[in-house]
């Protein structure tokens, strides 16, 4: 008599299913639907039950069939770790006085660098003759009005050397003036700028960036600093490099300083010996450490600083999920990732930005299988079929992976999560082994986020999208050039909302990208993410499931997981693991798949071969 | 009229309406003034306003034309259908912002920035922000979504909550 029975695999992403036909026990099954939905909740605790239940429902419906006629679910024992991320910065930038005005508006007026004293251009008129002078423009003083009294005013003998401006004017403003003045605009609290200051204006050519006021020295030589003084000013030149305008303002009492916060240390306590590295050496440095512990036992982060805060939040976060004591939480590894994010300077004009150091972690916990025990009770309550826990995830992962076609063993697959890379290695005759590792899809998308300065939780849907989508630049409303510069032509007009914007090419058409940043910095932002978790990682899981430890002992690996389906994280594993004689291929689950499903399908070929075995 | 003279320096062309006030024209000459690109008054033929600005796009050298009238202003380039102009601002009580921005546009439509897509003050970026939150749910989230919704009713109704 037939069979139904369901695999189910709760990810920490995705919920996917894989229904089958069993007629007897050594004929392979027939696998009649598959399904893949979002998890809800975090990964083994209770709330997963609703994405379960509809994951579940869909795939009967494709199968046509009822939930009522399945004789069997079979749950994923889920990997018993889970993830968490967290990233900091360790430096930060404050202006405790305003000083300086750094941004990019899309038109500066005028060229070159001019220094002076600040006046408001209403006390022009009073202002002394052979005086340097730097005129602060509000939005009331119209360009013609502002050019007119400025014009004036210079045929009269003042010595007007610059100017800043509040409208979108500067470009109008000295195109009106008998000499060629740089002029900064769009500074939106111009009240807040100093009057009676000395100043530095300074604006790029078109295509060039300022070189004097992102430079210590040159301000150093425009203010006639002291060796004391500049040391202070490395921040503001730090702050603007790369802008083509600026405004640095010098006020007596005013000083901008990086503070750097007390990142902290790690202690990294492993079977073999316990390290204590400072976060702020790096991401390799805390990386190496963690291999000279041997196996991670727990992680500790010193009291009162940041990663102490951080460590702290994972604990507290796998607390509440897996509803065990604070101290019996045990962090198995960890991944750090460098990084660079834009911060707002605290106290800026223009809402400047710094470039700050910000490390990320992973983090990754044991749980233990009562966890999904109860998972598997409650969804056999709720949808009146029996229930059983199938098998550990790394084996099923393999026994999915082996309905690739053309695949067999001796074989490593890599599993490519949201919450953890994982390897597993099967070899004939032998035990399959495995790990598991902190960090994923989901750090790549931190990164993604932290990198490019996306505001917003919201905006971590964003950040998804851009890990998920080639981009593209619309350069008129009848072709797009591609990131890899071919381009593409249309027949109809595209919409003028995507004119001049890098978008991503979606299944949907192509979605505008709500940010100024250049298509070369976001592919470079994107694809570097990728680089630091996943490369890495791969590596670190490869080597772990090895043969003798030695990664060249692998032959071949198979790619499954949700980010299998990523665009250009294949090839870039390819080329990685060429360099050590791997070949390395996506998994093709059922022959039709891809790399997805594979614990789905493997629940069910698993639950057969045990049956078997049984007789 | 036709860009005769090969000599001539690159504009985009704007052409104005009968009976409408010159400096609607300066306005948007002032507009792409600030963004770097040359523009030129010039006299052309055309039955309505967009005919006016695919005539304007069609003389101009850079192919980009605006036109304006007492209630509206249209940014055209030569490649698109003459029936469907890139932009129209009405211009309501504001016509010179209307006018300035569409000046910007054209001149950004030559330069390949993005453009102002509408007339109207932007509002402070944190509404924006919070604006676009609402809607940043896929189709296929959203059906979750809904199936969510249905899944707990339905599960109310059996336990007589409903």
């Amino acid at each position: 008599m037939a069979h139904i029975i369901a695999g189910v695999d709760v990810g920490n992403s995705t919920t996917e299913v894989a229904i089958a036909e069993i007629f007897d026990f050594d004929r392979p099954p027939r696998f009649l639907s598959t399904s893949r939905v979002s998890t809800t909740g975090i990964k083994g605790t209770l709330s997963n039950l609703p994405g379960i239940v509809i994951a579940l429902q869909e795939a009967v419906k494709n199968a046509g069939i009822e939930l009522r006629q399945l004789d069997l679910v079979l749950l994923n024992e889920a990997t018993p770790v889970i993830g968490d991320i967290a990233m900091e910065t360790i430096t930060e930038t404050i202006i405790t006085e305003s000083t300086m005005i750094g941004h990019n508006p899309a038109s500066p007026g005028g060229l070159g660098i001019g220094v002076g004293k600040t006046i408001h251009i209403k006390d022009l008129v009073n202002a002394k003759r052979n005086e340097p002078l730097i005129v602060v423009i509000p939005r009331e003083y119209d360009f013609e009005l502002a050019a007119d009294i400025l014009r004036r005013a210079l045929e009269a003998g003042m010595d007007i050397r610059g100017g800043i401006v509040q409208a979108d004017d500067g470009v109008l403003i000295a195109n009106r003036l008998p000499k060629v003045l740089p002029f900064v605009d769009e500074v939106s609290l111009i009240d807040h700028v100093p009057l009676n200051m000395l100043a530095a204006v300074e604006v790029a050519e078109q295509g060039q960036v300022i070189r004097q006021l992102s430079n210590p020295y040159g301000i150093a030589t425009l203010f006639d600093l002291s060796p004391q003084e500049t040391a202070l000013v490395v921040p503001i030149a730090k702050a603007l490099i790369g802008l083509r305008s600026a405004v640095v303002i010098r006020t007596p009492a005013g000083d901008v300083q990086t503070r750097r916060i007390p990142a902290g240390t790690l202690k990294l306590i492993g079977d073999v010996r316990t390290v204590i590295v400072e976060v702020d050496q790096g991401a390799d440095a805390i990386m190496k450490a963690l291999e000279q512990v041997g196996k991670l036992q727990d992680v500790e982060g010193e009291a009162g600083t940041n990663v102490g805060g951080m460590v702290q939040r994972v604990r507290q976060t796998m607390s509440d999920v897996t509803e065990k004591p604070l101290h019996e939480i045990k962090i198995r590894d960890i991944l750090a990732v460098d990084c660079l994010v834009p911060q707002r300077v605290s106290g800026g004009i223009a809402q400047e930005f710094a470039m700050e150091n910000a490390v990320g972690l992973a983090a990754m916990v044991n749980t233990d299988h009562l966890l999904m025990e109860r998972v598997a009770n409650a969804l056999s309550e709720e949808i009146k079929v029996p229930v059983e826990l199938g098998g550990v995830e790394a084996n099923m992962a393999i026994l999915g992976t082996l309905t690739t076609p053309g695949i067999d063993a001796p074989l490593a697959i890599l599993d490519l999560g949201a919450g953890s890379t994982d390897a597993a290695l099967m070899q004939r005759d032998r035990k399959v082994t495995s790990i598991h590792l902190a960090g994923a899809g989901n750090m790549v998308t931190l990164l993604i986020q932290r990198e490019l300065g996306l505001p917003g939780p919201s905006d971590i849907d964003l950040a998804e999208q851009i890990k998920r989508y080639p981009l593209a630049k619309v350069e008129s409303l009848f072709h797009i050039r591609n990131e890899d510069n071919s381009v593409r032509f249309f027949k109809e007009p595209l919409d003028p909302r995507l004119f001049g914007r890098v978008t991503l090419i979606t299944e949907d058409g192509l979605v505008p990208l709500p940010t100024d940043h250049t298509i070369e910095r976001i592919r470079e932002v994107r694809r570097e993410a990728k680089r630091k978790v996943f490369l890495r990682n791969c590596l670190r899981a490869l080597q772990a499931v090895a043969p003798l430890g030695n990664i060249r002992n692998i032959d071949f690996v198979a790619i499954v997981g949700g980010s299998g389906l990523d665009f250009e994280l294949s090839q870039m594993l390819m080329n990685k693991l060429a360099e050590f004689g791997i070949v390395v291929g996506t998994a093709n689950i059922q022959g039709r798949l891809g790399p997805i499903n594979a614990v789905a399908t493997g629940l069910v070929l698993g639950y057969l071969e045990r049956r078997r075995e049984k007789r | 009229m036709m860009a005769s003279s090969t000599l001539e320096r690159p504009a985009i062309y704007i052409s104005l309406m009968q009976a409408t006030p010159a400096e609607y024209a300066r306005w948007v000459e002032i507009g792409a003034e600030e963004e770097g690109v040359p523009c030129r008054l010039v006299e052309i033929e055309g039955k309505d306003l967009i005919e006016r600005a695919y005539q304007a796009a069609t003389a101009s050298p850079l192919k980009i034309g605006v036109a304006v009238s007492n209630n509206a202003v249209v940014l055209h380039e030569f490649h698109m259908p003459p029936h469907q102009p890139v932009l129209v601002f009405e211009l309501d009580n504001n016509p010179q912002r209307a006018c300035r921005l569409m000046g910007a546009n054209a001149a950004r439509f030559f330069v390949r920035r993005p453009l102002y897509l509408t007339p109207l003050p932007e509002p402070a970026h944190p509404v924006v922000e919070s604006g676009e939150k609402s809607q940043s749910l896929s189709p296929a989230e959203l059906k979750q979504v809904v199936r969510l919704v249905l899944l707990i009713l339905q599960k109310l109704r059996e336990r007589g909550a409903l």
